[in-house]
C-alpha cells in the first residue's frame, strides 16, 4: 500500500471519531488586513472538532490594474484557556496563497499572472457560544506570522489579521 | 543519561506554575504599520517591552501598547494574554485590544519566553492601529 493511500485510509477511518467528538462546520465573514491601515472584506470558512480546527479566510481585489484573489488558511490544535468552552485559543500553521493577474497596458490582451504560497505560524483567539442545540455563533480573531526567509534570524515576520463572524452547527 | 543533556530536558520540562508576582523585559521584532501595503506586511523595527505581572494580571509597557490583561496558562508553560489598553503604530494611538500567544520555558529563578501579539486598535481620523511583534524575553518570578 503506498503513503498517500495510507494517510488516506487512516483519515476515512478517523472521521467517526471525530464526528463523534463532536465536529462543528461553520462560515461567515469580517475582514483581513492588508498591510499598512487596510482593511479588505474577507468571508471565513472553518471545519473543527473538539482539539483541530481547519479554517480559511479569503478575499478578493479588482480594479483596472490588476485583479487579486488570496486565500490565509489555518490548520490548528484547538485549546480552552478559560473555564467556559466558549472561549477558545488555536495554534497551528497558516499561509498564504494569492494569485494575481496583471493587465498590462503596454501590450494589449497580455496578462501576467503570478501564484504564490507562504507558510507560517497560526495563532487564534474565538469566542464561540452555542445558540441553540446545534447552531454556534462565532467571533474568531486570527492570525498569520510569516516569516520572510533568513530574515526570521532578526525576528522579522510578514503579518495578517482576520476578524471575522459567523454561525456553525455542530453534528 | 548524561549530567548536561539531562539538566537542560528538566529546565525545558520545568516550566513555572502559576506565580504571585512577575517582572521581564523582551526584545524582537513589531509591527507598527510600517510596513509595504501587501497582504502579508513585512516589519522590522526592534523594541522592547516590560512587563509586570500579579497572580494572573499583567502590565505591559512597549513601543506598540500600554495594555491590562490576563494571564490565561493552559498546559506546559504556554499561554495566552488577552489585553485591552493603549495600542499605538505609527500613524497615532487609540483604545485597542491584544492577544498575546507565548511560552515559557527554562525556568531556574529567571525563565525564558517567546511570544507572539496581534494588536487592533481605532487610531485617529478612522485609522486602523493593526500592529504585531515577535520576542524573547527574561522573566523575574517569585511566587
Amino acid at each position: 500500500m503506498n503513503t498517500s493511500l495510507k494517510i488516506l485510509t487512516a483519515v476515512v477511518f478517523s472521521l467517526p471519531a471525530a464526528i463523534a467528538s463532536g465536529f462543528e462546520i461553520g462560515g461567515g465573514g469580517g475582514f483581513v488586513t492588508q498591510g499598512d491601515d487596510r482593511l479588505s472584506p474577507a468571508t471565513y470558512a472553518w471545519m473543527q472538532t473538539e482539539r483541530i480546527l481547519v479554517s480559511a479566510s479569503a478575499m478578493g481585489e479588482k480594479n483596472s490594474s490588476y485583479s487579486q484573489q488570496i486565500i490565509f488558511p489555518v490548520a490548528g490544535y484547538v485549546v480552552y484557556p478559560a473555564k467556559s468552552k466558549s472561549v477558545q485559543a488555536s495554534v497551528g500553521l497558516g499561509g498564504m496563497i494569492s494569485y494575481t493577474r496583471l493587465a498590462n497596458s503596454e501590450e494589449k490582451n497580455a496578462a501576467l499572472q503570478k501564484l504564490q504560497r507562504t507558510a507560517g505560524l497560526a495563532f487564534g483567539l474565538r469566542w464561540s457560544p452555542k445558540i441553540s442545540r446545534n447552531l454556534i455563533f462565532r467571533a474568531a480573531w486570527d492570525s498569520v506570522f510569516i516569516p520572510p526567509g533568513l530574515s526570521v534570524m532578526y525576528l522579522t515576520f510578514g503579518h495578517m489579521q482576520s476578524v471575522t463572524a459567523g454561525l456553525g452547527w455542530e453534528f | 543519561m548524561r549530567a548536561g543533556p539531562a539538566i537542560l530536558l528538566l529546565l525545558l520540562f520545568n516550566p513555572n506554575p502559576a506565580h504571585a508576582f512577575r517582572a521581564g523585559v523582551a526584545g524582537g521584532a513589531v509591527g507598527l504599520s510600517n510596513g509595504h501595503p501587501n497582504a502579508a506586511d513585512f516589519r522590522s523595527v526592534n523594541t522592547y517591552k516590560g512587563h509586570l505581572t500579579f497572580s494572573d494580571y499583567d502590565i505591559s509597557l512597549a513601543t506598540t501598547q500600554l495594555l491590562f490583561g490576563r494571564v490565561l496558562e493552559f498546559k506546559s508553560g504556554a499561554y495566552i494574554i488577552p489585553a485591552a489598553g493603549l495600542v499605538l503604530d505609527s500613524n497615532g494611538s487609540g483604545p485597542g485590544i491584544s492577544a498575546t500567544f507565548g511560552w515559557t520555558a527554562f525556568c531556574l529563578g529567571v525563565c525564558v519566553y517567546v511570544e507572539f501579539q496581534n494588536l487592533l486598535g481605532a487610531g485617529p481620523n478612522r485609522h486602523l492601529v493593526s500592529g504585531s511583534a515577535a520576542r524573547f524575553g527574561l522573566d523575574y518570578s517569585s511566587k
